[in-house]
């Protein structure tokens, strides 16, 4: 690594932000066009990063590199191979960490009261196989975001700088090596996207937006407790303290924090959970409601029903996977026993978003909502993935991971498409589309297809290493999950066919609904133009390709599902190459690049 | 520690008693013959020419204040002149230069302000 | 006051005993409480209306004892205490100072334009404010009881003053009224446990009361005495940093006054409470941590819990940053109950953070002003985000700041805070301090969602109530048009805004500072 790759990709969009706020907002082509670059060039250096993590794999040497760390755990190293490694001092010195250590080797007081570790936490950044993958689809969202803005569109230069804010922030979550680093970049993003929602959209978008804010960062406070709790925690129990996440992933596979607390309440011990279990639900509570899991979505009907076309791309395609990739990068990897001891509760979210998703999503009238109760249903299959805790449920999460963000944003672009043409949402009042719109018709066929899951689709590869992750643990949980794939063939079908089959009804602009007769033209409705046609051809594209060919995909990403599982010292299983996936087939999993494992 | 303080809350009931006592001794005791002249307010033996409770300007209030700060400075002038040759030395002249200066800077901000105009 | 406490020593020392390191010591209480005679001098010297002499006086006084303390952090002496322990210059109360001065720096920028929209240029608004610096100043260093009430005094007297400058308003006069009352009765009750506290350990020095604490706490005999006399001090304190329930004065005299004046002092003030109430607990009174540590502990808890979500309820930004100002009353006095080290660097960081967020946040309020009123009502500030982008976007960085998100300075406040309770294993702390915060943003979002998606609320809004007093009817019509904002105004608020945004991306450069702190107490 001879530049930094990472650090550039991380801060690009945030000097096109800059770029963009010294031209004047009136010569909106410039802003436009400069916009567009800053997110393709984003967009290109992630691309890079993708290929060369996996033409050069770096193994085991680079995982402890360059933090400090102290006596135990010399030799203890994180199983997950972090590349593209910068670390920066950001606050306090090294000096000041050296002199407490010293005063508690000394040995004579140990730890005095009235002496406090020093904070220090650093700007340290890397990716692993999950955060890259997702590094790239981040890239790839925002350029179609930025290319989708319309012309029409109220304050464009205000709307790219923010999104390149929101850019940052995203990337800035996946990247971050620091857990101090990881939530300062949590909330950060959550700023410029409150601001898009608040000012940009439909006409309920204010509420709208300070629910979704208050939901996720009244969620995310308990996460910045945990963080600190976890801090000291293990602090306490290794003397090493820190925040930097490859050395807690490293001392996390040490059994840490296992004594329960107990709580005295009128002279009855009650012993509920033990710190890392409470870390967990702190954890998981601010990532559940992210994704998010039932319980926790009722800010995502709202806010995907009033946010713009291009927003909602990068909004539903990426910024919900942070939330899924927070539970796999820190909840399981950080707290592998307290996984294990939750596995149930979160295989139950997991299931009852499936189906009260899919089944929400059959009960709307509304294109959007029934693509945003879809999106629900899909993060449930994700989330379950996750917590099946097998190399094949991981794998299929984070391959769905990356296809659910292709297919939600290519269905939000066609639902936006669409809304523009006719001003309407209503299911009721279109119909008959495919005959005035061949082109939309089929690209959307791909993406209802996609969604259902169809076998040569990609999320088929990504829903079946799901199931058969989940069922090596569950057989119920994997045949209730799988009622969600019909309900989802069920509803994907009725917004298919109810847009593009039968009777051609288009809604009129007074509010009249103009039936188009026997007129096979739709009464000038135009198809799909060219640069409609350009923003889904990709989405489309990568749909069908890599459903037709996923071992590529496959492969590497079940390697680094193998090195989240290898956490909990019960090391790497899985099924998948005995069923003949087309997948490389040595039973344990090969970095792809050729290096060995560590 | 608390019973150090005994002595001071017998002498707090003995100055109580002494007080209440006194007065209620006189009352009961002392001749009493009320007359109009002696009903009057003690003006140092001047016979009242109105009634004491008409309005005053308010310029007396702002006089009064001011007096009383100079009074006072002349009060804490007294024992400094006392010990300033034997104990207080050059030290203590420059202190009390400092004072009079800062009281004279706010003499010069009323009279600047007409806080000493009678109108 | 320097002049004081030379008199009080004076009697028993002859003029050698009282060396140049003494006046050095001071020098910044010295330069200010100087400078405002001079200003007062320079009021009476100058034509009246329209002119910058008493300002720009007062800014270069202010700048003088800034820079003379950063000079006395520089040389960091070695023993810093001076007038016989009456006094210490360390660095803790070297790092409050700098906080009041440029707090005092910004609102003395601010307030020529202010002053003239209000019609209210009277130079005497200078000298009080000068003034009460100086005793904001003697409060921070304070290492004797009898200097602590003094600074108290000396900081509150201008105050009550000040609070009812707008002398032809109703409002004020309620304002000046009421917080003179209950300052007085705060007063009490803090002399009240000064007295209690002399009369069990023999000292009003800070120094000695430690070593007596010390040794009494050994012990284990704890004398009820001595505890009353630390609860009626941390009730007087608690008035004074308006934490909940002695909040009682603060959001009446935050609306009332003019909305500089309540700059001046919900942050300053604040500031130099603050630090005497750090000093005093956790240095001080350390060895009796295990008895005050839960009674305020809880005083934090009411303070975050009822100025949160009283907050809520507001329809005024000044009333709202009122009742957000008893809240991150409550934040602070985290870091007092954790009493510790990290505790103290906590309370100062937040301190220093809310420094820049509040004075900020009041700047804009104070920028909209116009003849007759504060224009802080909601739909006075709907729309501010077409009519005055820049404005409203700064307002929004210091709302988000005080809501505690990352990216602004009050993010590592709140982290350092919570990291600091966690620490001393006092998880309620930082668990209400978490929900409260949750809470905070309801209505910290709201101001910004008023201000950039211009939600007319005139309509639905009653009219305010204030103690009685009913405004509405023909001020509630918001202004249309922009509001010049003066250079040094606007100088102001954007070095807010950017020291928010640059402490909250590089929280080093503050907390760098405060690990060479040290804090004088015996």
């Amino acid at each position: 690594m001879t530049w930094p790759i990472l650090g550039i990709t991380l801060f690009l969009p945030l000097l096109g932000s800059a770029v963009l706020a010294l031209i004047p907002a009136s010569r909106t082509m410039a802003v436009r066009t400069v916009g567009i670059a800053f997110a393709a060039a984003t967009f290109a250096l992630s691309l890079v990063m993708l290929v060369s993590f996996y033409a050069t794999p770096k193994v085991g040497s680079a995982v402890l590199g360059g933090s400090v760390h102290g006596r135990s755990l010399a030799h203890v190293a994180s199983p997950i191979t972090f590349q593209f490694q910068e670390q920066l001092s950001w606050l306090g010195s090294t000096r000041a960490l050296g002199q407490f250590r010293q005063a508690l080797n000394q040995g004579n007081n140990g730890v005095n009261q009235a002496f406090a570790p020093p904070i220090n936490f650093s700007f340290h950044i890397g990716v692993d196989g999950l955060a890259v993958w997702m590094v790239a689809l981040t890239g790839l969202l925002f350029l179609l975001a930025a290319v989708a803005l319309s012309r029409r569109e109220d304050r464009p230069r205000s709307f790219l700088i923010l999104m390149g804010l929101a850019e940052t922030g995203v990337i800035g979550v996946l990247v971050s090596l620091d857990l101090v680093l990881f939530y300062f970049f949590w909330e950060a993003a959550l700023i410029p996207l409150y601001f898009q929602l608040l000012g940009w959209g439909g006409p309920r978008r204010g509420a709208a937006a300070l629910k979704f804010i208050i939901y996720t960062v009244a969620g995310s406070l308990f996460m910045l407790l945990a963080i600190l709790g976890l801090y000291f925690i293990t602090g306490a129990e290794t003397g090493v303290y820190t925040f930097d996440v490859p050395t807690q992933i490293a001392m996390a596979t040490q059994v840490i924090g296992q004594h329960p607390t107990s709580l005295t309440i009128f002279g009855h011990v009650f012993t509920f959970l033990t710190p890392e279990q409470w870390l967990f639900l702190a954890f998981a509570l601010a990532f559940a409601i992210k994704v998010p899991l039932v319980p926790f979505h009722t800010w995502l009907p709202d806010a995907y029903g009033s946010g713009t076309t291009p927003f909602l791309i990068f909004f539903a395609g990426i910024v919900s996977k942070l939330g899924a990739f927070g539970l796999i990068r820190y909840n399981l990897a950080l707290f592998p026993q307290a996984s294990h001891f939750f596995q149930p509760v979160m295989l139950a979210l997991g299931v009852t978003s499936i189906l009260y998703g899919g089944l929400m999503a059959l009960g709307q009238r509304d294109i959007r909502q029934i693509v945003a109760y879809s999106s629900i249903s899909h993060l449930g299959f994700v989330v379950l993935g996750i917590f099946a805790l097998n190399v094949d449920g991981l794998g299929g999460a984070i391959v769905q991971m990356v296809n659910h963000g292709i297919i939600v944003a290519g269905l939000f672009l066609c639902v936006g498409m669409l809304e523009v043409r006719f001003g309407t949402r209503d299911l009721g009042r279109m119909g008959g589309l495919a005959r005035p719109m061949p082109i939309m018709a089929g690209m959307f066929l791909v993406l209802v297809l996609a969604g259902m899951g169809m076998p040569l689709m990609n999320s088929f590869v990504g829903e079946f290493l799901i199931l058969l992750g989940v069922f090596q643990v569950s057989p119920a949980w994997a045949v209730a999950a799988s009622l969600g794939v019909v309900i989802a063939c069920w509803y994907m079908l009725r917004l298919y066919q109810g847009l593009t089959q039968g009777a051609v009804r288009i809604p009129g602009t007074g509010g009249e609904e103009r039936r188009a007769g026997g007129s096979v033209s739709g009464g000038g409705v135009r198809d799909l133009r060219a640069l409609e046609i350009a923003l889904l051809a990709p989405l489309v594209a990568v749909c069908i390709g890599v459903g037709i060919y996923p071992s590529p995909i496959i492969s590497t990403i079940r390697f680094n599902a193998s090195q989240y599982m290898r956490l909990d010292g019960r090391g790497p299983q899985a099924l998948m190459p005995t069923l003949g996936l087309g997948v490389a087939s040595s039973s344990a999993p090969q970095p792809p690049g050729g290096g060995s494992a560590p | 520690m608390l019973s150090a303080y005994i002595p001071l809350l017998v002498f707090l009931a003995i100055v109580l008693a002494f007080g209440v006592g006194i007065t209620a001794a006189s009352n009961l005791l002392g001749p009493r013959h009320p007359t109009k002249a002696k009903g009057l307010p003690y003006e140092c033996g001047i016979v009242p020419s109105a009634s004491a409770r008409r309005r005053f300007a308010v310029t007396f209030y702002l006089t009064a204040m001011l007096f009383i700060v100079f009074d006072v400075e002349a009060v804490f002038l007294y024992p400094w002149a006392v010990l300033l040759r034997s104990t207080l030395h050059l030290f203590g002249l420059i202190e009390m230069l400092v004072f009079i200066a800062l009281l004279a800077v706010g003499l010069a901000y009323v009279w600047r302000k007409g806080a000493l105009e009678w109108d | 006051m320097a002049v004081a406490i030379q008199l009080a020593a004076a009697p028993w020392l002859p003029l050698h005993f009282v060396p140049a390191g003494n006046l050095l010591g001071v020098l910044p209480i010295l330069i200010v409480g100087g400078g405002a005679v001079l200003v007062l001098l320079a009021d009476l010297m100058v034509p009246r209306r329209g002119n910058l002499v008493l300002p720009v006086a007062t800014a270069v006084v202010l700048l003088g004892a800034l820079g003379t303390a950063a000079g006395q952090w520089a040389v960091h002496a070695a023993n810093p205490i001076v007038f016989n322990g009456a006094y210490a210059d360390d660095r803790f109360a070297l790092f409050a100072d700098f906080v009041i001065l440029i707090t005092a720096l910004a609102v003395v920028a601010l307030s020529p334009g202010y002053l003239r929209r209000r019609g209210m240029e009277e130079g005497e608004y200078y000298i009080l404010l000068l003034a009460s610096v100086t005793g904001m100043l003697v409060l921070t260093g304070a290492l004797n009881l009898i200097v602590v009430f003094l600074g108290i005094e000396l900081l509150s007297i201008p105050l009550y003053v000040l609070a009812g400058f707008a002398r032809d308003e109703p409002l004020p006069q309620e304002a000046a009224m009421k917080y003179l009352l209950l300052g007085g009765f705060a007063s009490g009750f803090l002399v009240y446990g000064m007295a209690l506290i002399y009369g069990e350990t023999g000292h009003t020095g800070l120094v000695a009361i430690h070593h007596v604490l010390t040794a009494t706490a050994v012990s284990q005999q704890f004398d009820p005495m001595l505890l009353a006399g630390i609860a009626l001090l941390a009730v007087g304190l608690s008035f004074k940093v308006s934490a909940a329930p002695f909040h009682w004065w603060t959001p009446d005299v935050y609306q009332g006054s003019p909305a500089l004046v309540t700059t001046f002092m919900s942050v300053a003030t604040k500031v130099a409470a603050f630090a005497v109430f750090l000093r005093l607990f956790s240095a001080t009174l350390a060895p009796y941590r295990a008895e005050w540590q839960v009674p305020i502990a809880v005083v934090a808890i009411i303070s975050m819990v009822f100025g949160n979500v009283v907050a809520l309820a507001q329809t005024s930004v000044k009333r709202l940053l009122a009742y957000s100002g008893i809240a991150q009353a409550g934040y602070v006095m985290i870091g007092l109950a954790v009493g510790r080290p990290d505790g103290t660097e906590a309370s100062l960081y937040y301190l220093a953070a809310y420094a820049f967020m509040n004075t900020g946040a009041f700047a804009v309020i104070t920028i909209l002003s116009r003849r007759g009123e504060d224009c802080d009502r909601y739909s006075q500030l709907s729309g501010l985000g077409r009519r005055q982008p820049a404005l409203a976007g700064l307002m929004a960085i210091f709302m988000l700041s005080l809501a505690g998100f990352p990216l602004t300075v009050g993010f590592f406040g709140k982290f350092f805070l919570f990291s600091a309770a966690i620490h001393d294993g006092q998880l309620p702390l930082a668990i209400w301090g978490i929900l409260t915060s949750a809470v905070s943003l309801f209505y910290y979002l709201r101001v910004i969602l008023i201000m950039f998606s211009g939600v007319p609320e005139a309509a639905t809004e009653p009219e305010v109530q204030v103690a009685g007093v009913t405004l509405g009817g023909a001020a509630l019509a918001a202004p249309d048009s922009a509001v010049a904002v003066g250079v040094p105004a606007g100088l102001v608020v954007v070095l807010a805004g950017a020291g928010t945004l640059v402490l909250g991306i590089f929280p080093a450069l503050i907390y760098t500072l405060l690990q060479g702190i040290t804090v004088v107490h015996g």
